[in-house]
């Protein structure tokens, strides 16, 4: 069990699952996901959502666009809601954040839907990704920011104290290079007056299909204990402190 | 060279994953490209490249998917620097991130009606911001249309505008007006 904290810097954690190309899909899956999952997430809409395939083949660039269809349904407070395409099922939380005691129910509420009306035959990825807006009481120069961060950018002592912004961004391998952590730290757009950082942790099934239909659920749970660890990683006390931890 | 080595990176980015994600049609049709192809690349690269050197950076590629967003806070941020390339002038952004969190339903509203007000009103300046009402504790969403000289005609084009936009918001727990404050273009 991980720490937590009475003002979590979560604005957003998404569950993702793709479904492998052999697994069966028709127009009414949706339909019949809705019927499934209707008394948690109770408000329907469509989205129409343009996929684009590119490829350079000896002729030339080659350019794909097919249109698909996708529904996302809402818990009735919008907090929470799943979008459902072809062979493709997310669930996103909105901040504030409701705890992953009752995130993952409804990712389990989504997942068992959506296998009660289609024989999922493969996962060709599995994600969970938490975005986190880190607001820092006082304007932090960048210099400065290993005082909160753990995971941060190194400047050698020949350049310029003052950066403007950077990116910094790294991927970490688990159990065996199956499973891949991404963490990437930028600045906040529009911080205003005060200093402001996105840490997004994305941890996700690196290979295809390694992971049995049946231990999806399993995994998520361990993704979940990972991307704690992670985040922790990436932090230190000063944070800690401010986000308030909850003994 | 500066480009090529910046191509290299953001390819070697690519092979390891970093997102390059598409954009919705609603959105797209939405914005002020008329309907261009967009390919949205996440927040930590965006700021970095120009939809030129993306293209360089997909063909670059042998075959290759483009991803859509799935994160709402990639699609909120996508919109507002789409926004912002379509010459709409953003209030408090860190206001606008905050509402479009708390109602996601409306993301694919504001690119309908700025086409829609572009439309009636081309030659406007937009100005989108949170509106707070000083009266009761009530907010939404407002792009502002500005005007070089107005006349009488603004109102009924604004109102025809809405039109083309407003069965979008049945059932929205947000609110997003489309309205003018009769301020001058070069207050924003």
């Amino acid at each position: 069990m991980g720490r937590k904290y009475r003002n979590p810097p979560i604005v957003e954690a998404v569950c993702e699952f793709r479904l492998t190309p052999d697994t069966p899909w028709d127009l009414t899956i949706p339909g019949l996901f809705f019927e499934k999952v209707k008394s948690t997430f109770t408000q329907r809409e469509q989205r129409v959502i343009q996929e684009v395939e590119l490829s350079q083949e000896p002729q030339g660039l080659q350019q794909q666009i097919r249109t698909t269809e996708r529904i996302l349904l809402f818990t009735q407070d919008k907090k929470m809601l799943v979008q459902l395409g072809p062979r493709l099922l997310v669930v996103n939380a909105l901040k504030p954040y409701p705890t992953w005691q009752r995130f993952k129910p409804l990712i389990e509420t989504a997942w068992e839907g959506l296998k009660s009306v289609l024989e999922v035959r493969g996962l060709q990825r599995i994600g969970l990704r938490y975005i986190n807006r880190i607001e820092l009481p006082v304007p932090v120069e960048f210099v400065g920011i290993s005082e909160y961060f753990a995971f941060y950018p190194f400047v050698g002592p020949q350049l310029p104290r003052n950066m403007v912004s950077f990116i910094i961004g790294g991927e970490f391998p688990y159990k065996e290079g199956r499973d891949r952590c991404r963490v990437q730290l930028t600045p906040a757009p529009d911080s205003g007056d005060k200093s402001a950082f996105m840490l997004d942790i994305d941890y996700f099934l690196a290979r295809s299909r390694e992971i049995e239909v049946g231990k999806a659920l399993d995994w998520v749970e361990e993704a979940h204990s990972q991307v704690e660890a992670v985040f922790e990683g990436c932090i230190t006390d000063v944070l800690r402190k401010m986000f308030e931890e909850v003994k | 060279m500066l480009a090529t080595a910046a191509f290299q990176t953001l390819a070697e980015g690519k092979q390891l994953g970093w997102d390059v994600r598409s954009v919705s049609t609603s959105r797209v049709s939405g914005n002020i490209h008329q309907g261009g192809q967009f390919f949205i690349v996440s927040s930590i690269w965006r700021k970095w490249i120009t939809l030129a050197r993306l293209e360089v950076l997909v063909t670059s590629r042998g075959h290759q998917k483009i991803e859509e967003t799935l994160s709402i806070v990639a699609e909120i941020d996508s919109l507002l620097e789409q926004l912002q390339e379509s010459e709409v002038n953003l209030g408090k952004q860190h206001e606008i991130r905050e509402y479009l969190l708390q109602f996601p339903d409306l993301i694919d509203v504001i690119p309908t009606a700025v086409r829609a007000a572009l439309n009636h009103l081309p030659e406007a300046h937009l100005f989108l911001k949170v509106y707070h009402d000083p009266e009761i504790k009530d907010q939404y969403l407002a792009l502002y249309v500005r005007v070089q000289k107005y006349d009488e005609s603004i109102v009924e084009r604004i109102e025809a505008a809405e039109k083309e936009y407003l069965e979008l918001l049945t059932d929205k727990e947000g609110w997003f007006q489309l309205t003018t404050d009769f301020q001058e273009v070069e207050s924003l």
